[in-house]
């Protein structure tokens, strides 16, 4: 019973901001302390907004390109470096790689913007700032993307088992073949674990995206929220907003762990099969 | 796999060059709009006014700036005009972009005492009022020297078209200070002016402060100016240190915020409209413009607001177009439709935006508009008319912050910071130590117990 009490305090500190968000998107006022009653006006007005969704989906475009792209250069690093013989460079390798994610924030975003500041621009065939936005921000989120995918897959190399790889290559695959067919199956929950971290860092980020964009003229969700403090309030719309991003993550997460007991599932039916097989031998 | 890899890079980067060429291509002017976080109509809502007879007309609040694309549309059938709108959220944010970044903006709507230092740092444009045709709508008393116009010579050089207008008022819930005090009376409390933040009597319903160095130290220098009866030139809110005596008032407003401080609940900001709303806190200076929408969130009491006879800041907001713009002439465009009214209240730019803001309009059409007048006294507030346009409240002249200069800046922010230090040692800083202590004390225990019983069960 005590037990239980202390779980429900760290449940009601740890979700009572949320849940109280969630109820003031219902509110039928524009008060964030007043509660006027059950309305779905907010909901409504989100849905109008189109300079929420142009940031909705300028946040998306970003926070997924800049994810794959993280995904797919930290997958490979992480096999470049669990190769690497030398213990010593390897641990220093594997520093630099954290050295983006340990950095202060407000460094990385800083010197980052001083780098496209300076070379970006000179970039004369790209006319649009948007675009030039667009590709600063895109190469500053894989940059802060890619130890967290690093990260989540170097243990899953360490787990995966070699002898099968070594069988594929001495079936006759080609070295490729059996990266894709046999080694990426294994590395999977932890490529797609690295998928879902770099995602939701690209996605919330402010600090780095206020400061990178050259020309200031892409507007991320984080961004738009923060500069409706200037005059008067944050709008409930954006809470409706947060509701709907709320669910979302939720209904994603119960799919990758959903995703992830069926793995283990299978995996312990296959090890009770193999057992009994290993009986019948016997 | 070198070669996949090769391929794809150069198959992505035709791809990126191909997007730059495809967008200039078309040909679509991009006007970059910075303006502040809700701070135009978005065509989000409406409003209904009803006439004498019954008759009802629905007045949506539209998307400006997508009726300014259609606008231009129109006049210009071979042009085409993309209005890109970004926010900030304060006047030194918008500095800040605007000096270290190389980004281009062609309309920003910054305040008062931004524009004089964007205007002697050169960083906006003189603008053509013969382009503006409506600028002539904007009422003498909201036009600025130094802020609207430099006059050199007796000729005036136009540099911004000014947005909106509003003054500081002191917002009290009434229905709390009539529960607590049986002989409240309203014109006692609001001829005792800037005072009520310095009476301890109401210190229990809750008294806020702005959480602004400029704001809270004019309401002392206000209350200063009450007591002295000062009747010089240079309003106390705009005193410079480097002019004999003018350190003096920074000093004597300091000891003042210092007396007031225990008698302040909070500093706040945005909080306050939570504050008001609830009745957490019962007085706060704050700007008119919000206070009407704390007045409709608010269902349980009744709030007020008044001017402090002695004053209080006077502020505007003002279109500028800067240096750096790379189509000035469609700016002075974008400023042309925004001064614009039509008879048709559905189609009245200039009174929709205002309705939307709810900030004074310095349109002299728009105050004078039937259906604007409508609203004010109908949707927003009734004496929402009087508080915005009451005469005698717009008194930029006497009550609007000028530019301080540099070493004044700097010592407002040491006295400023002098005080937060205060501030927060009292309140914040050991609670939040002693916690920590105590945490680490507590897991220290805890750990100690836990590895005990682990190391005995072992040796078990």
């Amino acid at each position: 019973m005590k037990k239980n009490a202390y779980i429900i305090a760290c449940f009601v500190l740890l979700y009572a901001p949320i849940i109280i968000l969630m109820v003031f998107s219902f509110n039928s006022l524009e008060s964030t302390g007043v509660f006027g009653g059950f309305s779905l006006k907010w909901y409504e007005s989100i849905l109008q907004n189109e300079k929420a969704k142009e940031a909705l989906i300028n946040s998306l475009i970003i926070a997924v390109s800049s994810s794959l792209v993280a995904t797919v250069i930290g997958t490979f690093a992480a096999i470049g470096i669990s190769r690497l013989k030398n213990k010593f460079i390897k641990s220093s390798v594997m520093t630099v790689t954290n050295i983006p994610m340990v950095n202060p924030e407000i460094v990385t975003a800083v010197s980052m913007a001083f780098l496209f500041m300076g070379t970006l621009s000179t970039l004369k065939f790209i006319k649009s700032d948007d675009t030039l936005d667009m590709i600063s921000l895109l190469i500053a989120h894989t940059t802060f993307g890619l130890p967290y995918v690093i990260l989540s897959v170097l243990p899953k190399i360490k787990q995966m088992d070699k002898t099968q790889t070594e069988a594929a290559l001495d079936l006759g695959c080609k070295p490729t073949q059996a990266f894709f067919k046999v080694e990426l199956p294994q590395l999977l929950p932890g490529v797609l674990t690295g998928l879902i971290m770099a995602f939701t860092m690209s996605f919330d980020d402010f600090v780095i995206s206020y400061f990178v964009r050259p020309k200031s003229t892409v507007q991320t969700l984080p961004l738009l929220i923060y500069s409706m403090t200037g005059k008067g309030t944050v709008t409930p719309d954006m809470y409706a907003l947060s509701t709907f991003m709320i669910i979302a993550i939720f209904l994603l997460l119960v799919l990758a762990n959903l995703a992830g007991s069926r793995e283990e599932i299978q995996a312990k039916r296959q090890a009770r099969k193999l057992k009994k097989q290993q009986e019948a031998k016997k | 796999m070198k070669k996949i890899f090769c391929v794809l890079l150069a198959v992505s980067v035709i791809l990126f060059a191909f997007t730059g060429c495809g967008e200039a291509e078309e040909e679509v002017i991009t006007l970059n709009v910075f303006n502040w976080g809700e701070y135009i109509s978005d065509g989000d809502g409406s409003w209904e006014y009803e006439d004498e007879d019954g008759n009802v007309i629905e007045i949506p609040y539209l998307d400006i700036n997508a009726e300014f694309e259609k606008y231009y549309a129109e006049k210009y059938p071979n042009k085409k005009v993309e209005v890109n709108y970004t926010t900030y959220a304060s006047n030194e944010e918008l500095y800040a972009k605007m000096t270290t970044s190389d980004a281009s903006y062609d309309i920003i709507i910054p305040s008062e005492y931004l524009i004089t230092k964007l205007i002697r740092e050169n960083l906006i444009q003189p603008i053509n009022i013969d382009n503006i045709p409506n600028y002539a709508n904007i009422g003498e008393a909201y036009q600025a020297e130094g802020v609207s116009y430099v006059t050199e010579n007796g000729e005036k050089t136009y540099y911004s078209a000014t947005y909106t207008f509003c003054k500081v008022g002191i917002i009290y819930n009434k229905t709390l200070l009539e529960e607590t005090f049986e002989d409240f009376s309203q014109e006692e409390f609001e001829a005792e002016g800037w005072g009520v933040l310095w009476n301890e009597k109401y210190k229990d319903l809750g008294i806020l402060q702005f959480n602004n160095s400029r704001d809270a130290f004019a309401t002392a220098q206000f209350m200063m100016m009450g007591e002295d009866n000062y009747e010089g030139a240079i309003s106390y809110i705009n005193a410079s240190v480097l002019d004999e005596g003018g350190k003096e008032i920074y000093d004597r407003a300091l000891e003042k915020l210092k007396e007031q401080q225990p008698l302040i609940q909070k500093y706040v900001m945005d909080e306050v409209f939570n504050k008001m709303e609830t009745g957490n806190a019962a007085i706060a200076p704050y700007y008119a413009g919000d206070y009407f929408t704390m007045t409709w969130n608010c269902e349980d009491y009744e709030l007020c607001l008044f001017y402090p006879e002695v004053g209080s800041n006077s502020f505007l907001d003002a279109m500028c177009i800067p240096t750096s713009a790379k189509h000035p002439e469609i700016a002075e465009e974008y400023i042309n439709f925004m001064l614009s009214v039509s008879d048709d209240p559905t189609e009245n730019i200039s009174a929709i935006n205002s309705e939307y803001i709810c900030y004074g309009s310095p349109n002299m059409l728009v105050q004078q508009d039937e259906y604007y007048k409508y609203f004010v006294e109908n949707e927003m507030h009734e004496e929402a008319y009087d508080i915005l346009y009451g005469e005698d409240v717009f008194r930029f002249q006497k009550e609007g912050f000028a530019c301080l200069d540099e070493a004044t800046q700097n010592y407002l922010n040491e006295c400023w910071d002098s005080l937060k230090i205060q501030d927060s040692e009292e309140s914040n800083a050991l609670p939040i130590i002693c916690g920590v202590l105590a945490s680490v004390i507590a897991f220290i225990l805890i750990y100690n117990a836990i590895e005990k019983k682990r190391r005995a069960r072992y040796w078990d």
